[in-house]
């Protein structure tokens, strides 16, 4: 069978452990238990009919406490920059990742993810910061891990880029 | 192999120590406790066989760089970082893994991490979580601020334009001043703060003039020597009426006020000083007070079409206008354009004007 590593990458607390979850058991917690280091989870989907186990590496956000190892990314077929809608330094800090992103990876399939949707009314970015995220060049999507709202897309839609 | 370092790790029940045979094995060198068998689960090449291509993900991808140490760099050391292992009976379980050289030979050592990794964990946890209420605060306070500021500025223009209805400065124009020196400020490389200052501070530039009678701010004809010299005392009234006090944009108001009829080149009123004597705020309201009240329609005068204006303007350069200043103001004109154009005559100021 195919295997296809995708990372979650992120400032802290933004929910990529949740996204996990949510994707793969199907579960939601309230209760922050930050991640340290990596936790790898494996799901099977299908892709043109063809089934394709999907590598999720969940990694640690970057912060102040934690620097992403490059070393981690090896092999990447795509990744997710997680920001939460909530708190507009997370979305400095998915901008910041990307352009830190070494030129290998470049071209690979990724989209911005602005997480907590179910939140959108305590949301608080600026027009300014919807501009940021033009220059980018992010595609986005928004979800909530919390009620489920465009996970199982955004992993399709991700795999749909890879292949 | 060196025994005694053996020995070392041997005692321990959460180590693992292997060392690299044929490819793509590792040999296991220690007893294995049950946890290991959570993270490979079998050995498939026989006992003690560690297949690369069977671990876990993530130590797969740490083999990589293992694999790259050179044999020659005896004790050279490197870790895995550390990764989370799901297990049957515990939940979650965290690991790191090392790699040295010891005796030309490649060793790995995996090691689960015990209390003083949980203890590190709920530090984290703790000092993340406190981070994110300190984010909320500053979120809370920078929106406070803002509408503090929004609600100043709106109390600021609404007693301008009512000061402002009998002559022919309208609300419009005011804010547009604010607003254009405030683009100049942006492009000037002033910090926020002061971008904000000026923005609130340039519309009071002539708020003396509601210390002159109306018999000479309204007269519609010629003003006589000793009606000018009156009319010519507003800068100060209104610094007068702004000053002595130690709110910042007051301040910056004040000084406004006095020195927006002063020229580069001394000419100008009330005290004639030029140059960089005349503080940077008022060169700047100056620029942007000229251009809008020529390219706008007065009581008394027709609108100029904006070329003619900026030609107008750039002949005084040196003369009324300060260079640097002049050609910043034209750096942004596409901004200044679209203040322009999106802050003409409001309701608000019909009203006022009714
Ligand atoms: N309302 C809401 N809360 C969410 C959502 N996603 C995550 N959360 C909450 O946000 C907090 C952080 O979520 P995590 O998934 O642990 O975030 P993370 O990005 O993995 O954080 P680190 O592991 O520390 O880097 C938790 O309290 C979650 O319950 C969401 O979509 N909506
Ligand atoms: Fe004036
Ligand atoms: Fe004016
Ligand atoms: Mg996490």
């Amino acid at each position: 069978m195919k295997q296809r590593k995708i990372c979650m990458l992120g400032t802290s607390s933004v929910g990529k452990t949740s996204l996990v979850r949510r994707f793969v058991q199907s579960v939601f917690s309230e209760k922050y238990h930050t991640t340290l280091g990596v936790k790898v989870d494996k799901k099977i989907v299908k892709s043109d009919g063809d089934p394709v186990c999907l590598m999720l590496w969940d990694i640690e956000g970057e912060d102040r406490f934690y620097r992403i190892k490059q070393n981690y990314l090896r092999g990447l077929a795509g990744y997710l920059l997680v920001a939460d809608g909530t708190r507009p330094v997370s979305l400095d800090a998915a901008i910041r990742l990307k352009s830190n992103m070494a030129s290998a990876f470049r071209d690979t399939p990724h989209f911005l993810v602005l997480n907590k949707s179910d939140l959108h009314d305590q949301w608080c970015l600026q027009a300014a910061d919807i501009k940021k995220i033009a220059s980018a060049g992010f595609t986005v999507i928004s979800t909530s891990a919390k009620t489920g709202e465009n996970v199982e897309q955004v992993f399709t839609k991700l795999v749909e880029l890879i292949n | 192999m060196n025994e005694s370092f053996l020995a070392g790790l041997l005692e321990s029940n959460d180590i693992v120590v292997l060392k690299k045979s044929m490819r793509p094995y590792f040999l296991r060198l220690t007893p294995a406790p049950d946890w290991y068998f959570d993270l490979i689960t079998k050995e498939e090449g026989g006992e003690g066989c560690l297949d690369i291509d069977l671990a876990p993900p993530f130590l797969q991808n740490f083999f990589v760089d293992a694999l790259q140490l050179p044999r020659e760099s005896e004790g050279a050391q490197i870790s895995s970082g550390v990764w989370i292992q799901e297990s049957q009976e515990e939940g979650e379980c965290y690991f790191e893994a090392k790699s040295t050289v010891h005796g030309g030979t490649l060793v790995l050592i995996i090691k689960k991490l015990g209390p003083d990794f949980v203890r590190r964990h709920q530090q984290i946890q703790v000092a993340r979580e406190r981070e994110l209420v300190n984010e909320k605060l500053e979120r809370l306070v920078r929106q406070r601020t803002l509408e503090v500021r929004q609600r100043e500025e709106e109390i600021i223009l609404r007693l301008l334009a009512a000061s402002g209805a009998k002559d022919d400065e309208t609300s419009a124009h005011v804010r547009r001043i604010g607003l254009y020196c405030a683009e100049v400020a942006k492009s000037l490389g002033w910090s926020h703060e002061e971008i904000d200052n000026i923005r609130l501070a340039a519309p009071m530039h002539d708020i003396g003039k509601i210390g002159i009678p109306d018999h000479i701010l309204l007269k519609p004809g010629r003003l006589t020597e000793d009606e000018w010299a009156i009319m010519r005392t507003h800068p100060e009234l209104g610094a007068e009426m702004l000053g002595n006090t130690n709110i910042p944009v007051l301040q910056m108001a004040s000084s406004i006020s006095l020195y927006h009829h002063e020229r580069y080149d001394g000419s100008g009123y009330p005290l004639g000083i030029g140059g960089e004597q005349i503080p940077l705020a008022a060169r700047i309201v100056a620029i942007a007070d000229v251009y809008d009240a020529l390219v706008h329609e007065r009581v008394y005068k027709q609108a100029v079409p904006e070329k003619t204006v900026l030609d107008m303007m750039q002949a005084q350069v040196g003369k009324h206008f300060d260079p640097v200043v002049f050609q910043t103001f034209l750096s942004c004109i596409d901004q200044i354009r679209r203040i322009c154009s999106a802050n003409q005559d409001d309701r608000h100021n019909h009203l006022l004007m009714a």
